[in-house]
């Protein structure tokens, strides 16, 4: 997903990042695989879980629907996870997908054909049944929606239920990541037919397989859920309720959290999290996440057709120096364009480090030796992107290549990027799925990815070949190597600047257990409970 | 005339300032670059996808084609579904001009409370000790910007003490109640070195009148002198200058809505604008406009309460 809105609303990424955690992430690149230690869930294992209580968890950004297809914001994706369950679901590390509603399957010996056998007893909150025929019509409804994620289902040719418990997929092609697209929400499955109902009448109540089930969504204040009483984890959720209200100045989400009117205060800015780590009762906690930062360059730009005004810079842009600025060190930098928590992440990408030496020698052998005027997108709204912009302006001043901040609002952002009508831009990604798949082809697949690049007209005709021989390989050592392969030619090419790995920031009442956010930024209530 | 049918007279007027505002407001916002699609789907969806969407709300139509549709939904008390929720922008915010209409009142009450007694002392007492402190003190609050008061407020008053909610808007009119005292307190710390000036001058102007005297004279307790007869005639003034600026807060609120997570329409203005959420827009543009008007009659209704010689209409 793109976190745009979602880092807007926490001008946040500011302090300085524990030494643990950054020995963590260096740690989790060394074992390239293992899983973050940094990032158990908090409270203690050994305590009984105890039942009852609503738990109140706060958020910047408001909840902004209810249907699984349609929702890109952030915010209302991982409410919407409480409700609704999916095929597949994401694994604690962020890396490979765990049985979920899918309970086993089976691929053809063509890997053309995918057979899920269900999970059995599973029911949707009104206590009707789960079948097989309700899990087609969802995936039928989600790859044909117009908009949204359908793009991550472009490689599914067909769903069919032969029985109550089984479910036939079949692909245009090899297709490898088609169990972590699986775990994508926009893949979660509802009744079929809506239950009869219209599809508006239905999603002003919806109903889904999830934990909890919608209590009232009050745009603006508050989306209430309560225990789903059929959900299919026994003795779960130990929670009775849980009310995610909509709070969004920073500060207030603090002091009530301090004041025990909230239990989770989402994204408090890493600028409190000290003061709020030695506030009796309240616990911060730093999550792997699997969100990268970058400048986005653009090749539409003549300047930017040439790689090495695009290696220049990137040797130019100090990641280290714009971390303790503008991240406060809570960011590490980045090296490879995808995140150590991904799959198929090389911690040996040879990337461009620093080097003004070697920024002035690439600019050098360019068509643009003397340097040149260019502009930086920001977000006009957003501090900490309009701080990114001002320290890029410094760092390229070196290359005599100025850059002025061109400013828009976030309605105008997404806009700006998709016409092109920019030089360098300020972005972070978070990938929504444990596969490097969805933001590879996407950041590296002008046409298949359906985005021109991320918007930044990147084509390297051979990187695109191994994207898509990556897609269809079965072999884990085979696809391990075209990723690396991948990951090494985009750092030589630049068609961006790596900046940062940000985690997942969040500060809560010690009486909160349980509580873990999955490095692709969802979380499970149902394993959350509250002490007395 | 009346006050019946002046307040009638000024609600006929509202038509016109209704059209007038919904034509500007309409054009603006259609005028300012950006694209509502587009922010919907991110920035993954091809551009045929957003183009579509852009079909499906109408945006595609010529900007005539589309206010005329937005004149005609408008008579039919129809704004449209906000682009954002995808729900009717009507009860949209419908449901939020309970919270800025609470906030507004109490601000305008909670104004009053502050600003009657401590006028009254400082023009009682002109050129002393509590005279000068009552007009320098309340001048730090216009200094003070609404986000940081507001803070310190929740700070000391809410986590502090535990007397108010530290934010919210509660589920009862109780919970209002005691959810909009500190918001409440916030704005009027703006309002309140201005009422206080006004009233104060006024009262000294009044206190010497012959009336007074005459009502000193006949042996009138000191208490009644000043209630019945000199605030009675020295709050006129006050009335107008809070009755201005409440109007113009109504525009305002957004800052104070944010801090105290209120659900006004203050904030839904802001997050529907950088959205782009035109019916939504163009919905709480035409609220604000009522409310303005409202808060402006009200005012001129109180004044020709507190002064039967007051013509309305005139």
């Amino acid at each position: 997903m793109n976190i745009q809105h979602h880092l807007k609303g926490r001008p946040a990424h500011r302090k300085s990042r524990s030494a643990v955690a950054i020995a963590v992430l260096v740690l989790t690149s060394a074992c390239g695989g293992a899983a973050s230690q940094s990032t158990s869930a908090s409270g203690s294992g050994a305590e009984q879980p105890q039942r009852g209580g609503d738990l109140r968890f706060a958020q910047p950004v408001d909840v902004k629907q209810l249907d699984p297809v349609a929702a890109v914001e952030t915010q209302t994706i991982w409410v919407l996870d409480m409700m609704y369950e999916t095929l597949t679901a994401t694994s604690r590390d962020g890396r490979k997908t765990d049985p979920w509603l899918a309970q086993s399957w089976d691929t053809s010996a063509d890997q053309l054909t995918w057979t899920f056998h269900l999970r059995t007893g599973v029911k949707f909150s009104d206590g009707s049944p789960m079948t097989a025929a309700d899990v087609k019509f969802s995936l039928d409804r989600s790859r044909n929606f117009q908009g949204g994620f359908s793009f991550i289902d472009s490689a599914i040719a067909s769903v069919d239920a032969p029985d109550t418990n089984t479910v036939v997929i079949k692909t245009k092609y090899p297709w490898k990541p088609l169990l972590a697209d699986l775990a994508l929400w926009a893949n979660a499955v509802y009744p079929k037919d809506f239950g009869g109902k219209s599809e508006a009448a239905f999603f002003k109540s919806p109903i889904g397989t999830g934990p909890f089930k919608l209590d009232h969504w009050t745009p603006g204040v508050e989306t209430k859920m309560v225990r789903n009483p059929y959900y299919w984890q026994p003795g779960k959720p130990y929670l009775d309720s849980v009310t995610w209200p909509f709070v969004p100045d920073d500060n207030t989400r603090n002091l009530q959290l301090k004041g025990g009117q909230i239990d989770i205060d989402q994204f408090a800015p890493f600028a409190t999290l000290a003061s709020l780590k030695s506030t009796p009762g309240i616990k911060v906690q730093i999550f792997d996440s699997n969100v990268v930062s970058y400048v986005l360059i653009n090749e539409r730009v003549k300047q930017y057709q040439d790689v090495h005004v695009r290696r220049a810079i990137a040797y130019a842009i100090d990641a280290e120096t714009m971390a303790k600025a503008s991240l406060y060190g809570y960011g590490s930098v980045a090296c490879s364009f995808v995140a150590p928590t991904m799959a198929y992440y090389d911690p040996n990408t040879p990337c461009l480090k620093h080097d003004l030496d070697k920024a002035k020698a690439e600019l050098a052998q360019s068509a643009y030796p003397n340097g040149f005027n260019t502009r930086i997108l920001v977000g006009g709204t957003d501090v900490y992107q309009e701080s990114v912009g001002e320290i890029v302006q410094q760092q390229l001043k070196p290359l005599n290549i100025n850059v002025t901040l061109q400013k828009v609002d976030p309605g105008q952002l997404y806009a700006t990027l998709s016409k092109y009508d920019y030089d360098l831009s300020y972005e972070a990604w978070a990938s929504d799925i444990p596969d490097p798949d969805e933001q590879i082809s996407f950041m590296c697949d002008p046409v298949g990815g359906g985005a021109g690049s991320y918007s930044t007209d990147y084509k390297n005709p051979q990187v695109v070949e191994w994207v898509h021989e990556a897609e269809k390989a079965f072999d884990e050592s085979k696809r391990a190597e075209l990723y690396s392969k991948i990951q090494a030619q985009v750092a030589q090419d630049a068609p961006w600047v790596v900046l940062h790995f940000i985690p997942w920031q969040y500060a809560f009442s010690d009486k909160v257990h349980g509580f873990f956010v999955y490095p692709t930024a969802n979380y499970h209530l149902q394993d959350v409970w509250l002490s007395k | 005339m009346d006050r019946l049918s002046y307040a009638g007279v000024r609600l006929l007027q509202l038509i016109p300032i209704l059209l007038g505002i919904s034509i500007l407001v309409f054009l603006l916002i259609h005028l300012i670059p950006g694209d509502p699609a587009r922010v919907l789907l991110g920035p993954r969806a091809p551009e045929a996808v957003v183009r579509a969407q852009d079909a499906k709300w109408g945006l595609d139509q010529p900007l005539l084609v589309q206010f005329a549709r937005f004149l005609g939904g408008l008579l039919r008390g129809d704004l449209g579904n906000s682009l954002t929720y995808g729900i009717p922008a009507v009860p949209l915010i419908g449901s939020r001009i309970e919270a800025t209409v609470w906030l507004l009142v109490s601000a305008a009450v909670l104004t009053l409370v502050i600003s009657i007694p401590l006028a009254t002392l400082a023009a009682t007492h002109p050129n002393r000790l509590p005279d000068h402190i009552i007009r320098i003190v309340p001048l730090v609050g216009l200094g003070m910007p609404a986000f940081w008061l507001g803070i310190m407020l929740l700070l000391v008053f809410a986590l502090g003490t535990g007397w108010f909610p530290v934010g919210g808007f509660g589920d009862t009119p109780l919970d209002h109640l005691r959810s909009i005292i500190l918001p409440g307190l916030t704005v009027a710390f703006g309002i309140v070195p201005i009422t206080i000036r006004s009233l104060r001058a006024a009262i000294l102007e009044v206190v010497d009148a012959d009336y007074v005297v005459t009502a000193r004279a006949k042996g009138l307790p000191e208490s009644r002198v000043l209630t019945a007869h000199v605030l009675r005639n020295a709050i006129i003034p006050t009335v107008t200058v809070l009755g201005l600026n409440v109007g113009w807060l109504v525009g305002n609120t957004l800052v104070v809505e944010k801090v105290f997570a209120l659900p006004g329409v203050g904030g839904l203005m802001i997050d529907s604008i950088l959205s782009r959420d035109f019916p939504v827009v163009q919905g709480i543009t035409l609220v604000f406009a009522v409310l303005v008007v409202l808060v402006s009659l009200t005012t001129d209704v109180v004044r020709s309460l507190l002064d039967p010689r007051m013509r309305l209409g005139r």
